[in-house]
């Protein structure tokens, strides 16, 4: 895919200011960035429920386990 | 293109890139002091810090940084101007900040924003590697994730919109002076840390019944010292990215208040900072290693505030009994206020950072800050270290209380005696070498094995 949006590097230097991912254009806003920012956000916010989620388990599983190991010597 | 925005640009560039050094060194560091069943899980911790507090200040922090210098309240004007009256260098109102601006990206108009950002992210993710060794051993990856999302994609952001930029209340009604951040990075996290702390508690067999404290030896020393060397390394490029450099203004540089200074100055500051610190450790802790080189901490943490304006000769002094003063601080936040702050940086970086500010005010009043030249005064800089300690303490115990309902906040108990590592990892990172008896030191100064003791205070938890 060529997401390059100006007929040539040149053009781009001269109007300096373009924004070369998913660009709409010389003036950026809104539009494919803010989409995937959301994305972005919506990810970090998913991943660090994934990370909790996981560690509660680990650590709940492993005080089963050495539950045992320290209960019997109480 | 004018050259002196390519060397702007390759200025922060680099001190962006020695910064990395501070967080090589808070991982080295914390890793050191934690026990042997512990490294990895601490290891981590710091690793993880950027991971998420990166995308925070990105998608937040750098929208808020421009946008709440007035205060609790988003002060967005369509021309840019904030409602004292500021312009030109005020950018909140025409989407700046904001993830999907065009400034936010590759942009061949603009050469610094890039950089500039960068600069901060670095400063974010100090304020949460300063929290995370003073919690280590007890509390979950998980937690101090979202606790160190909080603080340092937010909370210190906030604190730096008041008090450490061209725009914000506190410089702008006040005259407030913190030029290498004493409060707004090292005070907001370490007062943050203390109101976590209050919620998590200290770790199982630190105090004993009779209101004895016992203590934990580090598992390896030399590691601390060492990354506490290479933080100090990456400390001149922390101080050099609190300045700025603007085309303007002769020599060149300016503080984040757009207030004349030079890198000379502050190179002065920091060196005689860190030499009066380590003395000043040195002396009052009568050799210790770990207050020694902590010293050299405290006394630089102390002087910033004031690095781009204090005498090297007032520097030295300042930093020698600072110093000194952490010491006994920490020891009575150890032992009598009960706290277990595991690397002292309660007392390190929030209270030397009060004090820090605050010196401004008694040694440095009268000097003109921000753009109208507000005089600095000791009441300014109290009124600035209130409100961003008001701000950092309630969030800390608000945030971390909440995960302390939610059960969210520490490993289960059996947990914490066994070793984090082992729940965490599920394997042993040092599987040549067997376990050694765990030593403790209790408060008469006798060191045992830990295992009775543990073993006793944690059935006591129960």
């Amino acid at each position: 895919m060529n997401s390059f949006p100006f007929d040539s590097w040149e053009q781009g230097v001269e109007l300096a200011g373009p924004y070369f991912t998913w660009a709409e254009g010389p003036v950026f806003g809104g539009g494919p960035s803010m989409v995937l920012a959301i994305l972005g956000i919506a990810v970090s916010v998913i991943s660090a429920l994934i990370v909790t989620v996981r560690e509660d388990k680990l650590l709940n599983h492993a005080a089963d386990r050495l539950a045992d190991k320290y209960g019997s010597e109480d | 293109m004018d050259t002196s925005i390519v060397f702007t640009e390759a200025y922060y560039f680099f001190t962006v890139a020695i910064m990395w050094l501070l967080h090589v060194g808070f991982m080295t560091y914390e890793a050191g002091v934690s026990r042997r069943k512990n490294v990895m899980s601490t290891a981590m911790k710091n690793i993880m810090t950027i991971a998420v507090v990166t995308p925070t200040f990105y998608y937040l922090g750098w929208y808020v940084y421009f946008c709440m210098q007035e205060g609790l309240k988003f002060t967005v004007s369509a021309d840019g101007a904030s409602p004292a009256g500021l312009t030109g260098l005020y950018f909140c109102g025409d989407g700046y900040g904001l993830a999907w601006d065009g400034s936010a990206g590759p942009h061949l108009g603009d050469n610094i924003t890039g950089v500039f950002w960068a600069a901060f992210v670095l400063f974010s993710w100090t304020t949460g590697s300063i929290m995370s060794g003073a919690v280590i051993e007890r509390i979950r990856i998980s937690a101090y994730l979202w606790l160190t999302a909080l603080m340092g994609g937010l909370v210190w952001v906030v604190a730096a919109a008041w008090g450490w930029s061209y725009g914000g209340w506190l410089g702008v009604h006040f005259g407030y002076h913190d030029f290498a951040a004493s409060m707004v990075v090292h005070g907001v996290a370490g007062i943050f840390a203390l109101g976590v702390l209050y919620n998590l508690g200290p770790r199982i067999g630190r105090y004993d019944s009779n209101g004895g404290t016992r203590a934990f030896q580090p598992h390896n020393l030399h590691l601390t010292l060492m990354g506490l060397m290479i933080i100090f390394t990456a400390f001149y490029a922390f101080y050099a990215a609190c300045l700025a450099i603007t085309a303007d203004t002769t020599p060149g540089w300016a503080n984040i208040y757009f207030n004349p200074a030079t890198l000379s100055a502050i190179t002065y500051t920091i060196t005689m900072g860190f030499a009066g610190g380590f003395a000043g450790g040195y002396i009052f802790s009568k050799g210790d290693p770990f207050w020694t080189i902590s010293g050299g901490l405290a006394g630089v943490v102390a002087v910033s505030a004031g690095a781009d304006i204090y005498s090297p000769n007032l520097v030295l002094l300042l930093a020698f009994f600072s110093a000194g003063a952490c010491y006994y601080i920490g020891g009575w936040m150890e032992t009598k206020a009960r706290v277990d702050d595991a690397v002292g940086a309660v007392s390190v970086h929030g209270i030397m950072g009060m004090w820090g500010v605050l010196a401004v005010g008694i040694f440095a009043s009268g000097y003109p800050t921000g753009p109208a030249g507000v005089e600095t005064s000791f009441l300014g800089q109290l009124v600035g270290m209130t409100a961003i300690f008001a701000l950092s303490f309630v969030t800390g115990y608000v945030a971390s209380w909440i995960l302390k309902k939610l059960n969210l906040l520490r490993v289960p108990p059996e947990v914490e005696v066994e070793g984090l590592d082992m729940a965490e990892f599920e394997t042993d990172f040092y599987p040549e070498f067997g376990r050694a008896d765990e030593p403790i030191i209790h408060a008469d100064g006798s060191t045992e094995s830990a295992a009775a003791t543990l073993r006793s205070e944690l059935a006591a938890n129960r």
